[in-house]
């Protein structure tokens, strides 16, 4: 279980997260986004290609970013959806609500970064 | 646990003197030799249990660093006893109206210092035990009440509707949590069922299920048909989701016993599971997404029929993906299987066969999410 984050554009930041991804990672989740769209970040990516497993409050602090990107004119993209937390999201009809990617290499071509 | 003091003084070897014995008498020292260090230190260390201060120090005197320290939330109950060269009434006062909580004056003799220091830390350990044993009480006694508030709030009355067999049981995980059922005839005489569950657990998520219940009962009350009164339910709890950033799922249907037909809307609730008389259990999709995503969302509504013993089984995902010590979970097809193996049975007996099975499955593990379930059977 590990969060770590990285910039790819001034403007455009990463947060990859390993393991599951539960109650227990989102406060410092939150921490570092709040962080990063402080410093001018507008576009966040989550790469969750090492996900196995995501609940509500995840879900519930995936669309918190969200919001907050969309405020500030960005958006939130995943990329890397594993099959389990794909149904999830499928069985949720969350996977409407994000721009989802097969994996990082094509979130970086969609956003040209 | 050592229990920490800062020190806070520019004379080296007075310094090093008051480290040395504190330290042999078992306390955990920290050095400063001015406020900047002593700001610094105060930022880096995880607790404190007192600070020496000594009044005299070069840029800025003890007493500002000592207003400065104990503006700070988790400083505020720190105790500081302020060491001076002074003996002046006027420094005294102000030392106490700075804050400090002791005085002494050079020269003193360690002794003295020691004996300060050991009173200090005795009455705010007798402090903290009784403050933890008292916030205790009072939040059991408390949450107590508020769980029996709660589970007195979900209602399952079916009036005089008939052909239908409802069970519906709620078990937070701690004494009040975020899901919620809510059945009850409807004034056109069909009966409206409700399950919802608000992310997260505990007292938090409680907060905002009572606001959900009460929105619910308005819109399905009001709205004829379930996906509209989904999308009503969604504009009016955007806003307040948002606020505190928590995501609801909802499960509402309509249940017709002239047709004996259910109309339904499921936002974003993974597990509605419908079984037919003789034909395997099956998991029913989401037909929208969970509320407080979007402040205007649609939701589609589809039908399913409850002839007689055919099964509507809606549960929170509390249950499918509760997990034992082993961190394997329930899972859906033990769950779907489980609902094949019992299906002949009453409504209550289904779902508490189901309720056992995830609690003999967990065996005992700490209950991670609020398990809710309604089960609905046909009959004659």
């Amino acid at each position: 279980m590990s969060i770590t984050s990285s910039s790819l554009t001034p403007s455009t930041a990463v947060i990859t997260v390993s393991g599951r991804f539960d109650a227990h990672q989102v406060p410092k989740i939150q921490k570092d986004v709040d962080g990063m769209l402080a410093n001018g970040t507008t576009v966040v990516v989550f790469d969750l290609s090492d996900v196995n497993f995501v609940d509500s409050s995840a879900l519930a602090v995936m669309v918190r970013t969200m919001k907050h990107c969309r405020e500030r004119g960005g958006e939130l993209i995943l990329c890397g959806l594993r099959q389990p937390v794909r149904i999830i999201f499928e069985l949720t009809r969350m996977d409407k609500a994000f721009r989802i990617f097969d994996d990082m290499q094509q979130a970086r071509n969609a956003l040209g970064a | 646990m050592k229990e920490r003091i800062l020190v806070v003084e520019d004379d080296t070897s007075l310094r090093q003197w008051i480290d040395f014995e504190l330290s042999f008498d078992g306390y955990e020292v920290i050095q400063a030799a001015d406020g900047a260090q002593a700001l610094a230190e105060v930022d880096r260390q995880e607790s404190l249990d007192l600070i020496l201060l000594d009044v005299q120090l070069p840029g800025m005197d003890g007493f500002e660093i000592c207003s400065r320290i104990q503006q700070l939330p988790a400083m505020s109950a720190v105790p500081v006893i302020f060491l001076t060269a002074r003996a002046s009434l006027d420094d005294k006062l102000n030392g106490f109206s700075a804050g400090a909580v002791d005085y002494l004056t050079k020269p003193f003799k360690m002794a003295e210092l020691k004996a300060r220091v050991l009173a200090l830390m005795r009455s705010k350990a007798v402090q903290r035990s009784v403050g933890r044993q008292e916030e205790h009480a009072r939040s059991h006694g408390e949450l107590d009440e508020a769980a029996m508030i709660q589970r007195a709030l979900m209602t399952c009355k079916l009036g005089t509707i008939c052909c239908v067999d409802v069970y519906a049981e709620c078990s937070p995980a701690r004494s009040v949590g975020g899901d919620l059922y809510d059945v009850q005839p409807r004034a056109d005489g069909r009966l409206s069922i409700v399950e919802a569950d608000v992310s997260g657990k505990g007292l938090a998520a409680a907060m905002v299920t009572a606001e959900v219940r009460t929105v619910m009962r308005e819109a399905t009350s009001m709205l004829a048909s379930p996906g509209a009164a989904m999308a009503l339910a969604n504009r009016r709890l955007y806003d307040d989701l948002t606020g505190v950033d928590k995501l609801v799922t909802i499960f509402a249907a309509y249940y017709t016993p002239e047709t004996r037909s259910v109309i339904y809307a499921n936002a974003g609730h993974s597990v509605a599971i419908h079984k037919a008389a003789g034909e395997p259990a099956r998991i029913l999709e989401a037909t929208g997404m969970p509320l407080g995503i979007f402040d205007d969302a649609d939701y589609e509504e589809h039908v399913v029929r409850l002839d007689i013993d055919d099964l509507l089984v809606i549960c929170s995902d509390g249950f499918p993906e509760a997990s034992n010590v082993a961190e394997e979970m329930f899972g859906y097809d033990r769950l779907l299987h489980a609902i094949d193996a019992i299906a002949d049975r009453s409504a209550a007996e289904i779902g508490k066969y189901l309720s056992e099975a995830v609690a003999e499955f967990v065996m005992g593990h700490e209950q991670s999410d609020d398990q809710t379930i309604i089960v609905a059977k046909g009959k004659e």
